[in-house]
């Protein structure tokens, strides 16, 4: 019964002496460095069976600890987190393209923190056919215009947010002054008139100033 | 008639007797209480991401159900003689085969009731928890979407019938069963993913065949447009949910007929 008990107690205490010398934080690295590509998302897809939005639910959670991982390195080790952190985005996006969230992060960490500015571009403009919302194309089109300095891309962008449902004057705004600015003032009110038509009707007045205020540019009073 | 019942009923009982059948139940009621906490970390689509959760988990404890209470009942039944008892009173094979097959489906419905009614109180309580990232009535999505997600599982216990009617013994019967469920599981997805250019260009032509003849044997899990979808608070197709259902019910009627030819000629003793 004795030798019993001192064997238990010696396994208890190995348990003990091995949980508290076993390194509790290991180095982290990304799981993922690879780029996305159509033969990943097939494989992607297979694992995930009939739960890929689940698996893009995953890529949301996995975004997170990548963000935590990467602000936690040093500045010059990020840029494995950073890669990590587009597969993952571009995995959530693939898994489940309506899910709002991944375009949020997308619009947060991929375009401001990991300077993607592209990258984040491309998988907002994916938003296009599956959401209603012209927030994803929005910020798209400010990224380009403001980050890029790319304002045939940003006008594309801007016109396609202009079109959907939900676009608010901000919206509309912004897409006219782009073409204000590309193909001037005319192009711009007519652009704004044509919208007033497709938006709420709470929002015209917003537009209607908009229209005026173009008209009652000094600048614009030739070219109208 | 009256013999089919009373084993319907009997095998009902029997699985509902069992402690983990119980213990799955009560799990049933917590879980979707539990899934509450992951989804609070979201940001937008916390109603989706809820849904998504509880979607899964519902696959996972069918395919459990599956595997730890439907497969040793039916092995057991076989492999120790219990049918025997069944079969002398007397019983054709055939109504035996069909009783225990309607018995097991009707033993998921008592999990699914209390999955659903617990989840949709759930989803009552972060309606008004989070009522701007949760979409009112979500609770009637998911219960729609639980129900048509029990369709290729009928059919994939239908499956299980017809590989224990002619296995040897209960390692056989799980092995089989498991792999029918991964190639059931991963392949629909696949076959998607092949109808990119793309990936088409890529892939041999034999290997898309092969797939696609796999694909017409088994029956097919791919629920994930239906629970994408419902989700999302997007409409489903009516004549494609009926067409849903029509194959995985005629499926599970076929792989029963299938099932009862080979166990009537089989040696018992």
């Amino acid at each position: 019964m004795i030798p019993r008990l001192i064997l238990i107690a010696a396994l208890i205490f190995s348990i003990g002496w091995g949980r508290s010398n076993t390194p509790v934080r290991q180095e982290f690295s990304p799981l993922t460095t690879s780029p996305w590509s159509e033969k990943q998302a097939l494989w992607q897809r297979a694992w995930a069976g009939p739960v890929p939005a689940f698996a893009a639910d995953m890529a949301v959670l996995n975004i997170f600890n990548i963000y935590a991982q990467a602000t936690a390195a040093s500045t010059e080790n990020r840029a494995p987190w950073w890669a990590a952190l587009k597969y993952q985005l571009q995995l959530g996006q693939e898994m489940d393209p309506y899910f709002r969230d991944v375009y949020r992060l997308t619009e947060g960490l991929l375009a401001y923190e990991a300077q993607e500015m592209q990258e984040a571009i491309n998988i907002l403009a994916m938003s296009e056919p599956y959401l209603n919302s012209s927030d994803p194309l929005l910020v798209a089109a400010f990224i380009a215009h403001q980050e890029l300095k790319d304002d045939k891309q940003a006008l594309r962008l801007a016109i396609k947010a202009a079109e959907k449902t939900d676009a608010s004057p901000l919206t509309l705004s912004f897409a006219g002054n782009l073409i204000k600015g590309q193909s001037g003032c005319k192009a711009a009110v007519a652009f704004l008139r044509s919208r007033l038509d497709n938006i709420p009707e709470e929002y015209h007045q917003g537009i209607i100033r908009r229209i005026e205020k173009i008209q009652g540019n000094e600048k614009c009073q030739e070219g109208i | 008639m009256n013999q089919l019942s009373s084993l319907i009923w009997f095998t009902l009982k029997e699985l509902a007797l069992q402690r983990i059948y119980k213990l799955l139940l009560l799990s049933l009621i917590i879980l979707p209480w539990l899934l509450l906490i992951p989804t609070s970390l979201f940001m937008l689509d916390m109603g989706k991401v809820f849904m998504d959760m509880l979607f899964t988990a519902q696959h996972a404890w069918l395919s459990a159900y599956l595997f730890f209470l439907a497969v040793p009942l039916l092995t057991r039944d076989i492999e120790q003689g219990i049918c025997s008892i069944f079969l002398t009173l007397p019983m054709s094979r055939e109504r035996y085969l069909w009783a225990r097959f309607i018995g097991v489906i009707c033993s998921i419905l008592p999990l699914l009731l209390c999955y659903i009614a617990s989840a949709a109180l759930a989803f009552i309580w972060a309606e008004n928890a989070w009522p701007d990232y949760v979409a009112a009535a979500s609770e009637l999505s998911f219960s729609y979407g639980s129900l048509l997600i029990l369709m290729p599982y009928i059919a994939l216990t239908a499956i299980l019938f017809l590989i224990a009617a002619g296995a040897t013994g209960s390692a056989e019967v799980t092995l089989f069963l498991f792999s029918i469920w991964l190639i059931c599981w991963a392949l629909p997805p696949v076959l998607d993913a092949l109808q990119n250019i793309e990936v088409t260009n890529n892939t041999p032509a034999w290997t898309g065949m092969l797939l696609h003849a796999i694909h017409q044997l088994l029956p097919d899990l791919s629920s994930s447009q239906i629970s994408l979808r419902l989700a999302h608070q997007l409409p489903l197709n009516l004549s494609s949910v009926f067409a849903y259902c029509t194959q995985h019910l005629a499926y599970a009627v076929l792989a029963i007929m299938a099932a009862t030819a080979l166990f009537k000629r089989r040696d018992l003793k």
